[in-house]
C-alpha cells in the first residue's frame, strides 16, 4: 500500500526538527517515496531549500506546515497559489497578532488549505464551516484510538502520519537536548507532551500500514490528500517592488529620463560610448523589467549626500549616472555582466552603505513610504555555531558555567558544531588535555547540532518590497526591535524571487562625515563630497603608497598594509610609480582574500618589474590589467568564458559555486566541462589546470572589481583626511568606533602621528573626540559607566552658561548620580580645575553633596542622633601613582597617559631588544623584541594547520609577526591580550617589508 | 575589670582534620571541595572558590576531599571539649574558630597568654591540630590577634592597646568591611590602614556607610563590647549528603532526597518527636546554593509525609540545571508528635490509612533497629537501575 508522508519536520522547526531537508529528501526518495510535504513549526522557515532538495532528490514537494498555537494543533498543506498566500497570512499573523486563535484564523484563511488535526473542538468548529478539505490525523503513539473514534463521530476522513522527525537511532536523544535547550531545562524535566514520541519517524509506507489494519482507509487517504495539494511550484518569478504605484512602461520611461539626466551630470556630455553603454543597459533594464528597482533605489540613496553603493551593481551606467554608485564604470573598465546580463535569472543585487547612524533613517524612511505591508526587513536563520552548541548541550548535561566557558573559549567563533569535535582533538589549544567521558559525549551531542535553526534575527540591512502585499509571498514575523522581517535569510529570499535591496550601516561614511565636520569647524574649508578628488593630492598619494593607513577604510588590516608596503613602501621604486594608483589600490584590495596568498607575491613582483605573459594567448585581454592573475571574481567568468566558451550566466554560475563553501558536485562537474570544452579549442591540459588553480583561489570570500572600485573611493578620501587633517581624521574614527583596531590601538597610531592626546576634561571635552591642530581631545564618551544622557546634560548647562570654574560650582549647576560623579572624577575630568592630588578629596565633596543633597527637607532621611550638620571634610592623601594608573583603566578602559608597556620597565632590566621602529635593520638576524598586542588573525596553512599573524605595537612602532605552526602550537595558550610580550625570533623581509617570525614567547610581568 | 578574651583559629580547619586522621595526606596539597584550600597550595595558585578542575590543572598532585560533616562536626565538639576545661563560656564561630571569655578566672588560671599557651599545647598533644590563640580584651581583637601571626602561637593584645595594636593594619580586617566597602575606603578614599579610619569622626564616616559609620567606627578603635556567647541549645535533625559523582538528574537526587528522609524520620521517631517544618537545601557545583522551607500542617515523622513534603520542595529548590554537589535536609521545629486522634475526623478511612502507615513504618524500625539501619530501605532510594545511588551520606545533630 503507497503513502505519502505529509507530516514532516526538518531542522527548521526551531528547537524541535533535527534533519535538515536534503537530508530528510533522500531518506524520502530511499524510501521509495515520490512525494513529501514538509511541514515545518509554525513557519516556512526552509521551503525554498526544500523545493530544491525536493527536486534535486526527485521529490514532489508538497507545501505545508503546522500550526501550534495556545494548545490548538493543526497540519495545514497548500493545494495551490491561494492556499499557499493564506498559509502565508495565517503564519504570519500566528507571530504578529497578540490575540491570534488558530480555529478564528483558519476561518479566515482556510481557502486552498487542506487541515489535518486530531484536535476535536477545532474540527468541530471547522467542520461547522465546510466539512471539505478536513481530515483527522492519526498518528502511531499518538491516541490512535481516539483519533479514530473522533474521525467517526464527526464523520470526517482520517489519515495517516507519523509525524514524522526523527530518522536514526541515535534521534530521539539529540531531539530530547534540543527540547532541553529550547525549553531552557534539562532532560529529566521535560514532560511527554514537550517532545515527539519516539515513534515519531520518517516510515516506509509497508512500516506504516502495520500500524493501520484497523483503518486501512487513513493510509489510502494520504495519497487522496496529496493528490490535493499542488507539488509543481515555481519560485523563480522575480517579484520588483512597484514603484510609486507606476506600471512598467511609466517606470521605465521615468527611469530612461533621470538616466539621461544622470549622464550629463557625470559626464558632461553625451558622446558615442557613453550612448552605446547607456542604450545597452536601458534595454536590457526594459527587457528584465528591472526598472522599479532603480528608481526605488534611487529614492532612497538619495536620502542621504554620503553613500556608498557597491557589489557589482557598481558596474551599472545607470546607477553611476542616478548616483547609487560613484565609480565610472566606463572610466575604470567595470564588467557590467557581472551585475545584469540576459541570461541572468536570479534577481539583481543593489548595496548601499549609508553612514551606520543614519541607516535607521533610512529604514524609517522606507517603511513609511512602502508600509509594513508591503515591505519587511530579510532574517538571520540564526542556527548553533560550535561554541554554542556546545554551551547549550553542556548546560542540559549540568555543567557549571565556568567549566563550560574553559572550553568554549578556546574555540574560535566560526567552527562549526561538526567541526568541534575534531578540533579539540587535534588543534593546539587542547593539547595534552584528556577530555572526560562527559565531555566527549556533549562533544559528540553537540556535533549533531549542525544546522538547526534556533530563531530569526534581524539582517544587517536587507530590505524586501513587494508592489502587493508581502505576506502572500512569505511569512512575516516581529523582530526584537519591532521591525517587520521575514522568516528567509538572503539565499532563500533570492531563491524564492524576492528582490532585496541591501541598506548597510558603514562606519567609514560617518567618519569622513564628521571629519569633514570637524574641517570646516577648524579651518573654514568646505570639501564638496561629490566632487572631491582626493588622489588629486600628493599627501594622499605618499600615505597609500607607505602603506600608513590605519584607520583608513578597507584598506587598514595588517594583511593590506603589509601589501601597499610590498607594492610601494617608504622608497618607492621608479617603475611602480607609474602605476595608476587608484587601480591598483582596487587590486590591492581584492588580492587580500583567503585562498589567494599564493598570488599575492607573484602580484607584487609582476608589479615591481619582473616579467610575465598570460596563461595563454586568449587571456590577454581578460588579465592584463591585472598582471595575468585573475584577482577579481567577474574575470573567472570571463576567463571561462573566452578559454572554455561558457555562457555569461554558465561563468556566473561557476562564479557563484566557487565562493560559496557547499559546493560539493557542481564544482567538480564544472571542472570537468571547463577542461572538456577548453580542450574543444586547443588549449592544453597544463594551461587549463593553472587556470582553474586561479578559479579555485576565490574559494571563500573574493570580489568584483565594481565592489572594490567604490570601497577603493572611500578608501581614497579616508586617505586624504589622515594625511591632510590627522586629528580631526583620527578622532572621527575613535568616535565612530567599530573599526579593524581597538580605541587603543588607534590612539597609538595618533601618537605615532605625531598627535597628543589629552584627557578627558570638564570644559573641554565633548561627547565624541575631537581633533585639531596636533591634540586629539578625548571625549567623555571614553568613560565606562556614564550614560549618553548624563553626559548631554552636563555638556549642555556648559553650553548654555559657561565653563564650570571649579567642582564646587559644577555640583551646584549640575544635578548627578553620586556614581556618576565619582566616574568623572576618576576619570580625571576635574584634574585641570582642581588638580590630581585633589581627586581622593573630590570625592569626599561627591559624598557630602549627595548626603546633603539626601538631607535636604523632604527627603524623610533620619540623621544620627548627635550627628554634626554637616561634617567638616577630611584633607585625605593624593593617590598614588598606582592607584591614578588603575582609575585611569577602569574608567577610561585603557592606559592614556602612558604605554602599557611603560609599566614594565623593571622587567626590561637586562634585556637587550630590538625597538619596532629599527626592525628594518636586524633583517635575518634573530632578535628579542618588545610588544603589546593589537591585533591578530588565526589562519591555517594549506596543510591545514593552524597558525597566526599577529600584530603587536611597542613604545616606538607598530610590527607584525607570523606564529608559523610549530611556534603556534607551542604558545597558542598562552596567547592572550593585555600582556607586554617578550618575542624572539628572526627577522625576515619581504620586498622590503620586515616582519617577526616568532620562534619563542616570554612575558614581562612574570608570569608564565 | 579587664576582660579576657581568647580566640582560637586552626587555619583551614577541614583539612587540619583530615590530615589528622589520614597521614597520608600530612605532606600532601589537599582541598576540600567545595570551600577550603590550605595556605601552601594558594601559593601554587589554587584559591578557595576555584573550580576543581582549574585547580587541578594548576596543582595536578592536588588531592580533593569530598566535605566530611561528621569529622567537622566531631573535630569541633573535641575543642569544645578541650576549651570546656578553662570556661563554660565558649562561643562556636566558623568550623576551627572559637571565643573563649576567662574574665575573672586569673587566679585560677593565670594570665590569659598563659592559658592560652596551655590551651594551645594541650589541643596539640590532644587533637594534634596546631592553630593560632589570640588574646585580647574583646571578641574583636581577639580574632585578629589570632590572625596576626603566620605562624602557630599566641598573640596577647595587651589591654588598653587594643587601637594602636590595629592601627596600622589594613582597612580589610575590621569584621563588616568586605570586597565592595574595601573598594569604596581604599580605591575612592585612599583610605589604606585602620588608623586612617579612626581619623575620621563618625559623622564624616557616615557620609560613605551610613547606618554602618558609628559601628566601623568603633571598630576601628578596636572596640566591641559584645560577650561570648555559649550557643543556644536546639534540638533540630539534620541529615546531609554529598554525593561523589555530582548529578543533575532529579531521579538520582530525588533518590537521595529519600534516603535523606529515611535518615531524619527514623531519628525522629526514636526521639519520638515530629517536626514542624522541614527546610532543604542544594548545593549545586558551582557554589551557589538554594534553600526552601516547608512547614507542615502538623508534627510528623513518618517517612511518606515527609517524603511527600521533601519532593515538593525539591522542586522548588532545584530550579537550576547545573549539577548537584549535595543536599542537606533539616527538620526544625521539633516536638513531641501529636497522637491524639480527631474527635470530628472528616474521615475514618483516612485514619485507618494513616494507622496502617505508622504501623508499617513502627514495623520498618523494629528491623533496622536490629539489622541495622541499612538493612531495609523505600524504593524510592533507588534509581531506575535499582541501585543505592552513588553517594555518601552523613548524619549531622545540630547542638
Amino acid at each position: 500500500m503507497k503513502y505519502v508522508p505529509l507530516h514532516v519536520h526538518s531542522s527548521f522547526s526551531p528547537g524541535w526538527g533535527i534533519h535538515h531537508p536534503e537530508t530528510l529528501c533522500a531518506a524520502a526518495g530511499a524510501l521509495g517515496m515520490d512525494r513529501m510535504a514538509l511541514t515545518d513549526r509554525n513557519g516556512l522557515y526552509g521551503i525554498p531549500h526544500f523545493l530544491h532538495q525536493a527536486m534535486e532528490a526527485g521529490i514532489r514537494p508538497i507545501i505545508g506546515a503546522e500550526a501550534v498555537n495556545d494548545g490548538y494543533r493543526a497540519v495545514l498543506l497548500a493545494k495551490d497559489g491561494s492556499g499557499y498566500a493564506n498559509l502565508c497570512r495565517l503564519l504570519s499573523d500566528l507571530h504578529c497578532r497578540e490575540n491570534f486563535d488558530l480555529s478564528r484564523s483558519l476561518s479566515e484563511f482556510r481557502e486552498g488549505l487542506v487541515v489535518i488535526t486530531d484536535d476535536g473542538s477545532l474540527l468541530t468548529h471547522l467542520k461547522r464551516q465546510d466539512p471539505g478539505d478536513l481530515f483527522v490525523e492519526m498518528s502511531p503513539g499518538h491516541s490512535m484510538h481516539n483519533a479514530l473514534a473522533l474521525s467517526r463521530r464527526l464523520k470526517l476522513p482520517p489519515v495517516a502520519t507519523s509525524r514524522a522527525v526523527l530518522l536514526g537511532e541515535g534521534d530521539y536523544h539529540l531531539h530530547r537536548v534540543l527540547r532541553a535547550i529550547d525549553l531552557n531545562t534539562k532532560l529529566d524535566r521535560l514532560s511527554l507532551t514537550d517532545t515527539a514520541a519516539e515513534s515519531d519517524r520518517l516510515l516506509s509506507s509497508r512500516s506504516l500500514a502495520e500500524h493501520f489494519p484497523h483503518c486501512p482507509e487513513a493510509v489510502e487517504n494520504s495519497i487522496k490528500v496529496a493528490e490535493l495539494c499542488r507539488t509543481d511550484w515555481d519560485f523563480s518569478r522575480t517579484i520588483f517592488p512597484g514603484y510609486r504605484d507606476m506600471t512598467d512602461d511609466e517606470a521605465y520611461s521615468d527611469l530612461e529620463s533621470r538616466a539621461r539626466k544622470g549622464v550629463l551630470w557625470r559626464y558632461g556630455r553625451i558622446d558615442e560610448r557613453v550612448k552605446a553603454r547607456l542604450e545597452k543597459e536601458l534595454d536590457l533594464i526594459r527587457e528584465k523589467g528591472f526598472a522599479h528597482y532603480f528608481l526605488v533605489v534611487e529614492e532612497l540613496a538619495k536620502r542621504s549626500p554620503r553613500t556608498c553603493g557597491r557589489g557589482s551593481a557598481a558596474a551599472s551606467m545607470v546607477a553611476y549616472c542616478l548616483g547609487i554608485t560613484h565609480v565610472d564604470p566606463l572610466k575604470y573598465n567595470l564588467f557590467f555582466e557581472r551585475f545584469l546580463n540576459p541570461g541572468r535569472v536570479d534577481p539583481p543585487d543593489i548595496d548601499i552603505d549609508f553612514p551606520w547612524d543614519e541607516r535607521d533613517e533610512i529604514l524609517d524612511f522606507a517603511f513609511a513610504r512602502y508600509g509594513t505591508k508591503r515591505a519587511a526587513m530579510v532574517a538571520n536563520q540564526v542556527s548553533f555555531r560550535a561554541r554554542a552548541a556546545l554551551r547549550e548541550v553542556a548546560k542540559v548535561y549540568g555543567l557549571a558555567s565556568e567549566e563550560i566557558k574553559d572550553i568554549t573559549r578556546r574555540m574560535s567563533g566560526g567552527w562549526k558544531p561538526d567541526k568541534a569535535a575534531a578540533a579539540v582533538a587535534t588543534h593546539p589549544r587542547f593539547a595534552g588535555e584528556k577530555l572526560n567521558g562527559d565531555w566527549r559525549m556533549i562533544l559528540d551531542t553537540a556535533r549533531r547540532l549542525d544546522g538547526q535553526m534556533r530563531h530569526l534575527s534581524l539582517h544587517c540591512g536587507g530590505l524586501v518590497i513587494v508592489p502587493d502585499e508581502i505576506r502572500r509571498y512569505v511569512p512575516v514575523e516581529v523582530s526584537a526591535k519591532g521591525m517587520p522581517v521575514i522568516q528567509w535569510e538572503k539565499d532563500q529570499t533570492e531563491a524564492a524571487g524576492l528582490v532585496k535591496i541591501d541598506i548597510l550601516g558603514n562606519r567609514s561614511l560617518a567618519v569622513i562625515r564628521d571629519a569633514l565636520a570637524a574641517v570646516r569647524k577648524n579651518t573654514g574649508r568646505i570639501i564638496d563630497y561629490a566632487q572631491w578628488q582626493p588622489l588629486e593630492d600628493e599627501r594622499t598619494r605618499i600615505l597609500i603608497r607607505s602603506g600608513e593607513t590605519m584607520g583608513c577604510f578597507y584598506i587598514e588590516s595588517p594583511a593590506t598594509r603589509q601589501l601597499l608596503r610590498r607594492m610601494w613602501g617608504d622608497d618607492p621604486d621608479p617603475i611602480t610609480l607609474e602605476c595608476d594608483l587608484f587601480e591598483h589600490l582596487v587590486m590591492a584590495s581584492s588580492i587580500i582574500r583567503p585562498a589567494a596568498n599564493a598570488f599575492i607575491l607573484e602580484f607584487v613582483a609582476r608589479m615591481r618589474g619582473k616579467p610575465w605573459r598570460s596563461l595563454h594567448p586568449f587571456l590577454d585581454d581578460v588579465l592584463d590589467e591585472t598582471y595575468g592573475i585573475a584577482i577579481y571574481q567577474e574575470q573567472i567568468t570571463r576567463m571561462v568564458m573566452t578559454l572554455a566558451g561558457f555562457s555569461a550566466f554558465d561563468g556566473d554560475q561557476l562564479r557563484k559555486i566557487v565562493t560559496r563553501k557547499s559546493r560539493g558536485r557542481k564544482l567538480e562537474d564544472y571542472r570537468t566541462r571547463f577542461i572538456k570544452d577548453a580542450a574543444k579549442r586547443g588549449i592544453s591540459k597544463k594551461t587549463t589546470s593553472l587556470c582553474w588553480n586561479q578559479i579555485l583561489s576565490f574559494s571563500g570570500y573574493s570580489f568584483c572589481k565594481p565592489h572594490s572600485a567604490s570601497y577603493a573611493l572611500v578608501s581614497c578620501k579616508s586617505a586624504y583626511l589622515k594625511a591632510n587633517y590627522p586629528a580631526e581624521f583620527m578622532a572621527a574614527v575613535v568616535s565612530n568606533q567599530g573599526g579593524f583596531y581597538s580605541a587603543f590601538a588607534y590612539l597609538s597610531e595618533a601618537r605615532r602621528m605625531g598627535l597628543t592626546v589629552l584627557p578627558p576634561d570638564i570644559n573641554a571635552s565633548e561627547y565624541h573626540y575631537t581633533g585639531r591642530g596636533t591634540h586629539i581631545q578625548m571625549g567623555l564618551m571614553q568613560i565606562d559607566g556614564l550614560s549618553k544622557k548624563t553626559v548631554d546634560g552636563l555638556l549642555k548647562e556648559r553650553l548654555d552658561k559657561g565653563p564650570y570654574r571649579s567642582f564646587t560650582a559644577f555640583l551646584a549647576r549640575v544635578r548627578l548620580d553620586p556614581s556618576a560623579l565619582k566616574f568623572l572624577v576618576k576619570a580625571g575630568c576635574f584634574d585641570d580645575l582642581e588638580g590630581r592630588d585633589r581627586r581622593p578629596a573630590l570625592i569626599w565633596e561627591v559624598l557630602s553633596h549627595s548626603h546633603s543633597r539626601d538631607q535636604s527637607p523632604g527627603k524623610g532621611q533620619i540623621g544620627f542622633l548627635f550627628d554634626e550638620h554637616k561634617p567638616d571634610l577630611p584633607r585625605p592623601e593624593p593617590y598614588d601613582e598606582g592607584t591614578v594608573l588603575r582609575q585611569e583603566s577602569q574608567t577610561l578602559g585603557m592606559l592614556v597617559s602612558r604605554h602599557p608597556l611603560d609599566l614594565h620597565r623593571d622587567g626590561l632590566d637586562g634585556l637587550r631588544y630590538a625597538p619596532a621602529s629599527e626592525i628594518q635593520k636586524w633583517v635575518g638576524r634573530h632578535v628579542t623584541m618588545i610588544g603589546w598586542w593589537v591585533t591578530g588573525k588565526p589562519v591555517k596553512t594549506k596543510h591545514g594547520e593552524p597558525m597566526e599573524f599577529v600584530t603587536f605595537e611597542d613604545t616606538t612602532a607598530i610590527f607584525d609577526t607570523t606564529f608559523f605552526p610549530r611556534a603556534y602550537a607551542r604558545f597558542c595558550r598562552k596567547m592572550v591580550r593585555h600582556r607586554p610580550y617578550v618575542l624572539k625570533g628572526k627577522v625576515e623581509e619581504e620586498f622590503g617589508v620586515a616582519t617577526l617570525n616568532v620562534k619563542w614567547v616570554g612575558f614581562l610581568d612574570g608570569n608564565k | 575589670m579587664h576582660r579576657d578574651i581568647l580566640h582560637l583559629n586552626i587555619p583551614a580547619f577541614p583539612i587540619a582534620l583530615a590530615r589528622v586522621i589520614n597521614s597520608f595526606l600530612r605532606e600532601r596539597p589537599v582541598a576540600v571541595a567545595p570551600s577550603h584550600t590550605d595556605r601552601a597550595i594558594v601559593q601554587e595558585g589554587v584559591f578557595e572558590g576555584m573550580p576543581v578542575f582549574r585547580a587541578l590543572a594548576f596543582c595536578p598532585s592536588l588531592t580533593i576531599l569530598p566535605p566530611n560533616p561528621r569529622l567537622l562536626s566531631t573535630g569541633m565538639r573535641s575543642l569544645i571539649d578541650l576549651s570546656s576545661r578553662y570556661t563554660p563560656l565558649a562561643e562556636p564561630g566558623s568550623p576551627g574558630r572559637l571565643y573563649l571569655d576567662l574574665t575573672g578566672s586569673r587566679r585560677l588560671l593565670g594570665p590569659g597568654r598563659d592559658a592560652a599557651a596551655r590551651l594551645d599545647r594541650e589541643i596539640t598533644d590532644c587533637l594534634r591540630l596546631r592553630g593560632s590563640v589570640g588574646v585580647a580584651g574583646n571578641k574583636l581583637v581577639s580574632g585578629i590577634a589570632s590572625r596576626f601571626l603566620r605562624k602557630p602561637g599566641v598573640c596577647d593584645v595587651l589591654r588598653g592597646s587594643e587601637k594602636p595594636f590595629i592601627a596600622p593594619m589594613p582597612v580589610s580586617i575590621l569584621p563588616g568591611v568586605g570586597s565592595t566597602r574595601e573598594r569604596i575606603l581604599l580605591t575612592d578614599l585612599n583610605l589604606r590602614r585602620v588608623e586612617e579610619v579612626t581619623a575620621l569622626s563618625v559623622s564624616q564616616l557616615g557620609l560613605v556607610f551610613g547606618p554602618f559609620a558609628p559601628l566601623l567606627h568603633q571598630r576601628a578603635r578596636g572596640i566591641d563590647p559584645s560577650p561570648v556567647l555559649p550557643p543556644r541549645r536546639t534540638l533540630d535533625v539534620t541529615e546531609e549528603s554529598y554525593l561523589i559523582q555530582e548529578q543533575n538528574s532529579d531521579e538520582i537526587l530525588l533518590a537521595e532526597l529519600c534516603r535523606l528522609i529515611e535518615g531524619c524520620g527514623f531519628r525522629l521517631r526514636r526521639l519520638g518527636k515530629g517536626t514542624g517544618k522541614i527546610t532543604l537545601t542544594v548545593y549545586y557545583i558551582d557554589g551557589v546554593s538554594s534553600r526552601e522551607s516547608f512547614a507542615l500542617p502538623s508534627p510528623a515523622d513518618n517517612d511518606i509525609v515527609l517524603y511527600a513534603a521533601a519532593e515538593d520542595l525539591f522542586m522548588k529548590a532545584c530550579q537550576r540545571r547545573v549539577r548537584v554537589r549535595g543536599m542537606r535536609l533539616t527538620c526544625t521545629r521539633v516536638s513531641a508528635r501529636n497522637r491524639q486522634m480527631e474527635m470530628f475526623s472528616s474521615s475514618s478511612q483516612t485514619d485507618r490509612r494513616a494507622g496502617r502507615s505508622d504501623a508499617l513504618q513502627d514495623a520498618i524500625d523494629r528491623i533496622r533497629e536490629r539489622y541495622s539501619t541499612g538493612s531495609v530501605s523505600w524504593g524510592r532510594t533507588l534509581d531506575s537501575k535499582f541501585q543505592i545511588s552513588n553517594s555518601r551520606t552523613v548524619h549531622r545533630s545540630q547542638v
